[in-house]
């Protein structure tokens, strides 16, 4: 076997090194415009969006790099490795030798994935090391960071084996061929949308094992469907079928988007508006129809000036300018713990914080801000709420980070957030001084649920809304407090705190909304409570609205409805694992029984298709059982895999009997031998 | 030979799509035989080879190879079969020696002064890459690599296919007296009719998929046999006359090439009323090439001729 490895790695060396030499490249390039980026912001001479994946490339472009290239490497490098030997001939000199088949495809496997780590591998290790050494990137690392590169690199071996299995599989190319490699689609989608690195490595695992299964089984029986072993088989099918899913949903997209939809997709959804001038109206879209405005008292509103119901863009201009935040109680520590965002997403490590002259500041999920020298782009230290510290700390000098309905990572260039908050305080910060002041402080008794800095017009820092568990008060930039009103409803059924600003000087209105979860378990009856308040004299009036439910859902396109009818049933469950979903509260009932239809006939058709071969009995039930499961994708796994043999008249009965069966199935007579034309000279071997 | 056959196949169907490739074969192959398979471009000659050493799978019907069903051959079974390719398809980037290095890690039965020998015989560089060897040189090397380990079968897929005469006399004496011993059979598939008929024990010949002949060489030369009958103007119409192979008409003369020529072929014949009939000897060529040519009758009359569209 090692002989055969070696020939492998020397035959397909140079694959190897042409992989290397254009990812290489690339990676550089990419690494160069993170770095020369830098070099412009040192200047002055760019500003920042407040992406921060610019900022550190194994979150930002080496993952979608190392997806185009491993995945196109991979393929090309297996299919590579078949098609050298294609040829009848040399693919006779390399199967007929004192060798299993199985020793033979193992030879080859490991010396591709030797060559595969080489010309795809290598150059990512090189990149992720120079990474590592501190004067490289101006971003915070963590090896947790090369997670997402990990995975996209591993998803190449899935298209590794898919290449194997398109250069074996005896099928037309416009045909089945080249299905194996929707497994390796399917793995990379759902490797870059999951939330954690365990659950992607589960599925490369999975798909990697079914397609190096089928690969195998096919290397076996020189291509074809017939003569594999049983889980050679099993994985062929499992492979085409879901090849069949990726071009069934792309068939249904492009039919979608070519036959005239005759259901116009949209939202429908009722919300609350409040006007510049402290009125309180109701926004209505049904589907498909137009928005109706209307007081609460029903009556539309009408344009003073036509007379006609108000359109969405005047009443745009009359609409107040409103703040948000969700107020959480939820322990820092444990905050802090719970991962912010899926494994591939810059969030779950750092955000950029604020951009100064010579530093970058990065809020690190360890609660302090982490500063980067632009020139050097070196670590020069971490602020917390006791100041700034050359070093990290580990004590429990930490930030807590609720400031509200962004989350993690928000980050605007022209309003940058000007506080942070602990539990007990709420600190300004000061870049140029590198400290933190403590801007408000809860009593002993209280404790902060979130803190959010109000802008008015975009840039300047108006006002800070402050959400402790008693009170919900509004902060000037001073520090001194404009209002302050008690919080009823209280945490945790209402945690929807805005504050809208009227025109009116110094009023504002106050929303607490109900959480939309507890919401939904009690039927949609907690109201929303509306206060008006006045600068230093607290609540005016209030009202409590009956309870919306906001968004209401979304009217599905053709694109959409035909999408849902061709995902098999068995997928509906995919959701529980890969992303953690409720399931049965968000189950689509409908969907599913439209796909439960949809692969009874794909059963019938497969069962019918089963009949006129001749299956036996038990198999056609495993068939009928797999296409119920899999539906449309499975009959097409089904159909692309078996190799359906001719069916010649059987001179007995008639019938149409098959060509692979040693006796008719109709009538059991057995093939005829072929007719003689009295030409035959046939001598018993030994008479002689 | 009373033994075991080397090669036995029963009823061995190949189809590729809805045409048969090779259909109902069943065939014997003694050991220690020379067995020439013969059959025109595309009559299943290769196929048949591919089937017998597993490399396809049969549509219906069974074989055994040394014993070994011919779906599941056993590592053992394939280092005692040597198979010789048509096209003798190498790595291209191997040199000979490499080439010999590579093979040899692969038999533990390796016999370097057979693999040398031949290399030698087909004056091959050691040191030259295959891509770089001409067609002959490249079926040298091929020769010398299957002979090498010291196989009990060989299968040779038309291993004389496109080289020039002396290339391809230079083959056959090879692949015949380096190999020829009373423990080893040769299975070969060939167009060099000349060749078959010196070297070879038994023939079988495939004809458009089916097999019509499977014998000792010296009972398919009695089998075929030509009779030429005269007459006085344009020859009659031929009645139906069993085991006709090809009937050439010209003025006065009619040839016909049977097979199986006995006492009712010439009843059939007399009723002709020819003037003259006589028996012509057949070289084996001329034999082979009646059996695979077209069937039937063609006129060599001018009138008739020109009368044909």
């Amino acid at each position: 076997m090692t002989t055969l490895i070696r020939k492998e790695l020397r035959e397909n060396f140079i694959l190897a090194v042409i992989g290397f030499g254009i990812f290489m490249f690339l990676l550089v390039q990419s690494y160069r415009s993170c770095t020369s980026f830098y070099a412009n912001l040192a200047l002055g001479q760019s500003g920042w969006s407040g992406d921060a994946t610019i900022a550190q490339p194994l979150l930002g472009s080496f993952p979608k790099l190392a997806m185009v290239c491993c995945a196109i490497f991979g393929a090309i490098l297996g299919w590579f490795q078949i098609h050298n030997e294609r040829h009848r001939d040399l693919w006779a000199f390399l199967i007929h030798r004192p060798l299993s088949r199985t020793n033979i495809f193992c030879a080859k496997v490991m010396a591709g994935l030797c060559l595969y780590a080489a010309g795809a591998g290598l150059p990512l290790l090189g990149m992720i090391l120079m990474i590592r050494i501190p004067g490289h990137i101006a971003a915070p690392f963590e090896w947790a960071m090369v997670l997402p590169v990990t995975a996209c690199f591993l998803s190449g071996i899935v298209y590794y084996f898919a290449g194997l299995l398109t250069g074996l599989r005896q099928a037309r190319w416009y045909a089945s061929r080249g299905l194996g490699l929707g497994v390796a689609i399917l793995v990379s989608v759902t490797v870059a949308t999951v939330p954690d690195f365990w659950r992607a490595l589960f599925l490369i695992l999975l798909g990697g094992v079914l397609v190096a299964s089928a690969a195998w089984g096919s290397f076996l029986s020189n291509g074809y469907y017939n003569g594999q072993p049983p889980l050679g088989r099993r994985a062929l099918v499992a492979s085409l079928m879901f090849g069949g899913f990726v071009v069934v949903m792309f068939g249904m997209v492009l039919l979608g988007s070519l036959v005239p939809n005759p259901f116009q997709g949209s939202f429908h959804w009722s919300r609350y508006q409040m006007t510049k001038d402290g009125e309180i109206y109701k926004m209505d879209q049904p589907a498909g129809k137009t928005l109706q405005i209307t007081k609460l008292n029903g009556t539309p509103l009408k344009d003073i000036k036509t007379g006609r119901p108000i359109t969405l863009t005047d009443f745009n201009r009359l609409a107040v300018s409103e703040s948000s935040i969700r107020a959480d109680f939820e322990d820092q520590a444990q905050y802090q713990k719970r991962p912010q965002g899926r494994y591939v997403e810059t969030s779950r490590f750092f955000s950029l914080w604020r951009q100064t002259p010579d530093t970058l500041w990065y809020w690190n999920r360890n609660g302090r801000l982490w500063g980067y020298d632009l020139a050097s782009r070196r670590f020069i230290g971490s602020l917390g709420p006791g100041g700034f510290t050359p070093g990290l700390t580990t004590g429990p000098d930490r930030f807590s980070r609720k400031e509200g309905y962004f989350g993690n990572g928000y980050y605007n260039s022209s309003y940058p957030a000007r506080t942070l908050m602990t539990d007990n305080a709420v600190y300004k910060l000061n870049f140029e001084n590198r400290t933190a002041r403590v801007f408000f402080a809860a009593t002993n008794n209280d404790r902060i649920g979130g803190a959010f800095d109000v802008s008015l017009n975009g840039y300047d820092w108006n006002y800070t809304i402050i959400v402790t568990r008693e009170f919900i008060q509004l902060l000037n930039p001073d520090g001194k407090r404009v209002w302050q009103t008690a919080y009823v409803p209280a945490y945790p059924a209402y945690d929807g705190v805005a504050v809208s600003f009227l025109e009116a000087t110094n009023r504002f209105a106050l929303w607490l909304n109900a959480n939309g979860e507890t919401n939904r378990l009690k039927g949609w009856t907690l109201p929303s409570h509306v206060v008006w308040l006045a600068a230093g004299q607290g609540a005016l009036e209030s009202t409590n609205l009956p309870s919306l439910s906001g968004y209401q859902g979304w009217t599905p396109t053709l694109t959409e409805r035909l999408l849902r009818s061709v995902v098999p049933p068995a997928f509906y469950s995919a959701p529980i694992f890969l992303y953690d979903t409720d399931f049965f509260r968000n189950f689509p009932w409908k969907d599913f029984l439209t796909s439960v239809v949809a692969a009874a006939v794909c059963a019938g058709i497969g069962w019918c298709q089963g009949r006129r071969y001749h299956f036996t009995v038990g198999g056609q039930l495993k068939w009928a059982g797999f296409h119920l499961l899999f539906g449309l994708p499975g009959l097409l796994g089904f159909l692309c895999a078996q190799e359906w043999p001719t069916r010649e008249s059987c001179p007995k009965c008639k019938n149409l009997r098959l060509v692979d069966r040693e006796k008719c199935e109709h009538c059991g007579a057995d093939f005829a031998p072929p007719p003689r034309n009295g030409t035959e000279i046939f001598e018993p071997i030994g008479a002689g | 030979m009373n033994e075991q056959p080397v090669i036995l196949t029963r009823g061995l169907t190949r189809y590729f799509g809805g045409k048969p490739a090779v259909e109902g074969l069943n065939l014997e192959v003694p050991r220690g035989s020379v067995f020439a398979f013969l059959g025109r471009n595309g009559s299943g000659k290769t196929t048949t080879i591919r089937l017998l050493l597993g490399l396809l799978q049969p549509t219906r019907g069974e074989g055994a190879i040394l014993g070994h069903d011919i779906r599941q051959l056993p590592t053992q079974a394939r280092a005692r079969i040597g198979y010789l390719t048509e096209e003798h398809q190498l790595y291209g980037w191997m040199s000979v020696k490499e080439c010999g290095d590579f093979q040899s890690r692969f038999y533990p039965r390796w016999n370097e002064k057979i693999f040398r020998g031949v290399v030698g015989h087909f004056h091959l560089r050691m040191t030259s890459r295959v891509k770089d060897l001409s067609r002959g040189e490249r079926a040298g090397l091929s020769l010398g690599l299957t002979l090498a380990p010291e196989p009990e079968l060989l299968l040779m897929d038309d291993p004389t296919q496109g080289l020039d005469p002396v290339a391809c006399r230079s083959l056959v004496e090879s692949m015949i007296y380096l190999t020829r011993r009373s423990d080893r059979t040769i299975f070969f598939s060939s167009h060099q009719l000349a060749d078959v008929e010196r070297v070879a024990d038994y023939i079988a010949i495939l004809d458009r998929s089916v097999l019509r002949v499977c014998c000792p060489l010296e009972t398919f030369r009695k089998s075929v046999q030509q009779v030429r009958l005269r007459f006085p103007g344009p020859p009659p119409p031929l009645p139906e006359i069993p085991g006709l192979l090809q009937a050439f008409r010209s003025e006065g003369e009619l040839r016909l090439t049977c097979v199986d020529y006995n006492g009712t072929t010439e009843q059939a014949l007399r009723t002709l009323a020819p003037v003259e009939m006589e028996r012509v000897p057949i070289s084996l060529e001329d034999a082979f090439i009646s059996y695979l040519g077209e069937r039937g009758e063609k006129s060599f009359i001018l009138s008739e001729t020109e009368a044909q569209p």
